[in-house]
């Protein structure tokens, strides 16, 4: 009890740094607790939309790209008199009369009468026949009744496999929970048959649930499965879809860990203070003080953060990975625990250091300040030398081959650890080179600079330290976001030499093969390639499959990694074999000369593989295969999107809009020129990088907040001795001049150690994080401006910290410091 | 200006500091005369405000009425920066703790106060190195405060404070911190100052010792200056 009491009363004695603490803390916890909700919210929501429409089915039978046949469930239920299943369909309508909003259509057997999923707890209160009876009869949410502005029984409209549908909404459903609802706020329930007709897909289910205790039932059903279908667990194909942003959700948490990292240093910084008036106990006790104020605050604004964050999360899971609808946060107690365990584990380890000084240190070193000082001196050397360990056990996790990305990330920030060990060293060594320059070009002023950030050591070398890591983040980062975008840029050039672009993504149709002929016959048309995007469900996970109808030309278009266009062109348009992106030969361990297995509607096959090719439009990977090998091993001729090859003569912003305004006019079908294209692509690129430069900030904020805290204590430490500089001649102006120099120089050196390890991090992110994380090799591309931009972003918070100090200290009367002293 | 010459004149100064509670009038209507190449000693109890009328003879500190006049310039009425113009040209302050500029080596604590009134540095330096070598200090020009013993900061500190020669020399205690052999040296240094250099120093102390080595006594009691040789 008594020492709570002194601990709260020493921290009001520096109420500035207590706030600055707190304030450092509680952003920490906030950007990690934000994080992981946010990351949590996303998994919720997906895991959720799963279980609306599968509830607890252990099983899913899956097809090939056009889905099942729907006799298949026919034949299962009634000739094999299997039960404990659900057909479904599944697929997506716009709303013409709503903004043109997508939404999903779930179909599923109103007789199932299950309740196993909230999809079918939905229908529970109809009779079957009430669904069958009315024809296109729906059912919607009933706040989706209310934000549509719809009535019930009412009608809606929608957009579907090109054509223009009325269906009858028939009753709304009540969520049970806000979750509940949340999922459901963007689907259409509807029969099986209804589902079939609106987005095309007469005659095939999507898939058919199946709830089986029974492995001898497993295997029965399996023997009863056609070729092109699979009996899949749910568990694994949950799995498999999250794992496709596991990579994505670690570097986010990874990025939030080191804003905590840098808040660390403030609370060490705030504790050295400590230590001149406490021991251990008493110096673990204000810690503590401090980190249960900044947890419960970085709570708080970890909540409020995540609202913010989870529409730049949603945004990029949307662009890059699968359709999520997610608007609301769950606040879940793990998440907050998590945060909680990290801020107070941060802020006790943060706090050991010089509690542990206090307690070894005998009482009179302790008690002074130039104590603190000679012994931050003196452990320059040791800390350098112990420096090597962190940077050893930091090559070793980021060097050894078949290392994962978690054991990347941990040798990151062992790095990090070992720069900040080496730091004072380098910071004594920097203030040596420019102490000669400030002397010529400032004379006294620049003279006490110098030597103000040595005597001041043991608060300078943290912030400085701290600064430098948070501003090497933004450098790093910088350059591997710089890197990656110039790459990306580089291979669109490559990759998308056609004219113009014509998808059928955002229709909700494919593209229709006459069209293409008519197109093809248009004047200036040189050639048309067609593709078809897929994904197949198998042995081997969710494959992105990429049909490709090309001439020998257009293959040239794919940049090989290994093999080349050349040699493994006739094997790819006659020899059944694929090729295969860079990510999918990473995460799958595959290469030229092995083999990939993928379900065809004859069963798995293995399909040779030819070549490994560039690309940067999917971190899981893609399967190419040519048309003529697609077309013998599924019956499915869907084409997704076709690129029009024009004359060299051609103007093509003019084709493209007699196109649009012609043959495309009636379809819904998206035109893209070859530029719109790129730009679009860089336009995703950027928006899946904005929560990322987000944090950035969040951690350059943190850091600011730390060096203010730290100059504030220096320079309030030093009231006497700016008291007998003032008493001695020295005017407000020179003393500001001192003081900022001072700032600006820790700035100075901030940034410049903060230069080589920016670029450190930046080709650990390139060439260990990022291969780790998505398979992606990218060229280095350094440009003067993140170097320029961390120097000036280092030496500006120096300055811009020291403002406030200076100012105070300048305008504080000699005889009030002296007085007060 | 001869020796003898009204160097500072004090009319009915006050100082009152505003506390929480109330406000304390520490000094109330001081009329005082110091006169050039004097040493007077200001004795008096803690907290009698002897360190106050310092400040306020200094230019550290404004009276909260009367007026300060240091030769017929009334320093009470000059701005912050005209004062720091006036503390840096004509006086020097010797602190009870020493004070010396502790990221400045003792070299440069001595130059400090000649780089700021803008000496040349080839005169500033000479200045420098007679003042060590008068101290007797010329080895440990390179090395900081921190390594100098208690006696040696205060004679350097002294050193510091005439260094510019200043017409007024200000001392708070000066020998407060100080053992009785190292408390004779600096008071060899400031009773030489006056007929040496024609400066007027004004010591607060409480040490019998300054005091006996003062041209003139005053004793500062329930904030009135009353002078002992009257």
């Amino acid at each position: 009890m008594i020492l709570a009491r002194v601990s709260m009363r020493n921290l009001l004695r520096h109420p500035w740094q207590s706030i600055l603490s707190v304030v450092g803390i509680a952003l920490g916890v906030a950007v990690v607790i934000a994080i992981d909700l946010t990351n949590e919210s996303a998994r919720r929501a997906f895991s959720l939309s799963n279980q609306m429409v599968a509830g607890q089915a252990t099983h899913h039978i899956i097809g090939g790209p056009t889905g099942l046949d729907e006799t298949l469930y026919r034949d299962l239920r009634v000739d094999h008199g299997i039960r404990g299943m659900w057909p479904l369909v599944a697929g997506w309508v716009r709303l013409p009369d709503n903004d043109d909003q997508r939404f999903s259509v779930i179909g599923v057997d109103p007789f199932a009468q299950t309740s196993h999923s909230a999809i079918h707890r939905s229908t529970r209160d109809l009779s079957p026949t009430e669904l069958l009876s009315v024809n296109n009869a729906v059912l919607l949410a009933q706040d989706t009744v209310r934000r549509l502005g719809l009535t019930v029984p009412g009608e809606l409209r929608v957009r579907g496999a090109g054509d223009l549908h009325r269906l009858r909404v028939t009753a709304s459903v009540q969520p049970d929970s806000a979750l509940e609802g949340q999922a459901l706020r963007a689907i259409v329930i509807t029969d099986i048959a209804t589902a079939q007709v609106i987005t095309g897909n007469i005659g095939r289910l999507t898939r058919i649930d199946l709830e089986l205790d029974d492995p001898a039932a497993v295997a029965k059903i399996r023997g009863l499965l056609p070729p092109d279908a699979e009996l899949a667990s749910s568990a694994s194909r949950g799995n498999a879809l999250q794992q496709m942003t596991r990579a994505f959700e670690v570097n986010l948490t990874a990025l939030s860990l080191l804003a905590l990292v840098v808040g660390m240093f403030l609370i060490y910084n705030t504790m050295t203070v400590s230590v001149l008036h406490e021991l251990f106990t008493s110096v673990t006790c204000e810690a503590l003080t401090l980190g249960v104020l900044g947890v419960l605050a970085g709570i708080g604004l970890g909540i409020v953060l995540s609202y913010q964050l989870l529409e730049l999360v949603a945004q990029t899971i949307n662009d890059l990975y699968f359709r999520l609808d997610v608007k609301q946060v769950s606040i879940s107690a793990l998440s907050l625990a998590k945060g909680i365990a990290l801020g107070i584990g941060a802020t006790v380890v943060a706090a050991l250091a010089p509690a542990l000084e206090a307690s070894r240190v005998p009482p009179q070193i302790t008690y002074t300040r130039s104590g603190q000082e000679t012994a931050a001196r003196r452990s320059v050397g040791r800390l350098a030398r112990f420096a090597i360990v962190p940077c050893v056990v930091a090559a070793a996790l980021l060097l050894l081959p078949g290392g994962s990305l978690y054991a990347g990330f941990a040798g990151l920030f062992f790095a990090i650890f070992g720069f900040a060990l080496l730091a004072p060293a380098l910071l004594l060594l920097i203030v040596r080179i420019t102490h000669p320059w400030l002397s010529r070009a400032l004379g006294l002023v620049g003279r006490m600079a110098g030597r103000g950030v040595t005597e001041s050591l043991s608060r300078t070398r943290v912030t400085v330290a701290a600064l430098a890591i948070a501003v090497s983040a933004t450098v790093g980062v910088g350059i591997m976001i710089t890197s990656f975008r110039t790459t990306v840029e580089h291979w669109l050039v490559n990759y998308l030499r056609a004219d113009l672009y014509v998808s059928a993504s955002g229709s909700t149709t494919g593209v229709d093969p006459g069209l293409i002929r008519r197109v093809s016959q248009l004047p200036g048309v040189r050639s048309i390639t067609t593709a078809r995007w897929t994904k197949l469900d198998g042995a081997e996970g969710r494959t992105q499959l990429f049909v490709l109808d090309a001439q020998s030309k257009a293959f040239e278009n794919f940049q090989f990694k290994h093999g080349d266009a050349a040699s493994a062109w006739p094997r790819f348009k006659t020899g059944d074999a694929v090729i295969v992106s860079e990510p999918y030969a990473y995460h799958h361990r595959r290469g030229v000369g092995d083999t990939v297995i993928l379900r065809t509607d004859r069963g798995a096959r293995e399909f040779d593989i030819a070549g490994v090719f560039y690309d940067y439009g999917s971190d899981r990977g893609v399967v190419a295969m040519h048309r003529d090998t697609y077309r013998r091993h599924w019956s499915d001729p869907a084409i997704s999107s076709f690129a029009v090859y024009l004359d060299a003569n051609i103007d093509v912003d003019r084709f493209a809009e007699t196109l649009q305004h012609g043959v495309l006019k009636p379809t819904d079908l998206t035109l893209r020129s070859n530029r719109q294209l790129r730009a679009l692509s860089m336009e995703i690129f950027d928006r899946t990088f904005a929560i990322t430069n987000v944090l950035r900030v969040l951690t350059m904020v943190i850091a600011v907040i730390g060096i203010f805290s730290a100059l504030m204590s220096i320079q309030l430490e030093r009231g006497r001795e700016f008291a007998v500089l003032r008493a001695n001649g020295f005017t407000p102006r020179q003393l500001w001049a001192l003081v900022t120099t001072e700032t600006g120089l820790l700035g100075l050196a901030a940034g410049v150690l903060a230069l080589p390890l920016g670029l450190f991090l930046a080709l650990a992110l390139i060439f260990i994080i990022n291969r780790r994380s998505f398979g992606w090799t990218m060229q280095v591309w350094l440009t003067p401006e993140h170097f320029v931009l961390g120097l000036t972003l280092a030496v500006a918070a120096g300055l811009v910290a020291g403002i406030y100090p200076a100012l105070r200290l300048a305008r504080t009367p000699p005889s009030f410091a002296l007085r007060h002293e | 200006m001869a020796d003898g010459d009204p160097v500072i004149e004090l009319s009915d100064v006050h100082k009152i500091y505003p506390d929480a509670q109330r406000e304390r009038a520490v000094l109330r209507g001081i009329n005082a005369t110091f006169r050039r190449g004097e040493f007077v000693a200001i004795l008096g109890r803690s907290g009698s405000g002897k360190s106050t009328l310092l400040n306020l003879l200094g230019g550290i500190d404004l009276p909260s009425g009367g007026d300060i006049r240091f030769n017929g310039l009334s320093i009470s009425k000059l701005d912050e920066r005209r004062r720091t113009l006036f503390r840096r040209e004509h006086v020097g302050f010797v602190f009870q703790f020493f004070n010396l500029i502790p990221t400045l080596t003792v070299f440069e604590n001595l130059l400090f106060t000649l780089d700021l009134n803008g000496v040349d540095r080839a005169r500033a330096q000479r200045r420098v190195e007679e003042l060590l070598s008068q101290l007797g200090l010329s080895d440990r020009g390179d090395s900081f405060p921190d390594r100098l013993s208690g006696g040696e900061q205060q004679r350097i500190a002294v050193a510091r404070a005439v260094a510019h020669r200043p017409s007024l020399v200000l001392a708070d205690e000066p020998t407060g911190n100080l053992d009785q052999d190292t408390e004779q040296d600096v008071l060899a240094l400031l009773r030489a100052m006056p007929k040496r250099d024609h400066t007027t120093v004004i010591a607060a102390t409480h040490s019998p010792e300054v005091a006996s080595c003062a041209d003139r006594i005053v004793h500062l009691q329930d904030g009135t200056l009353n002078d002992a040789n009257s």
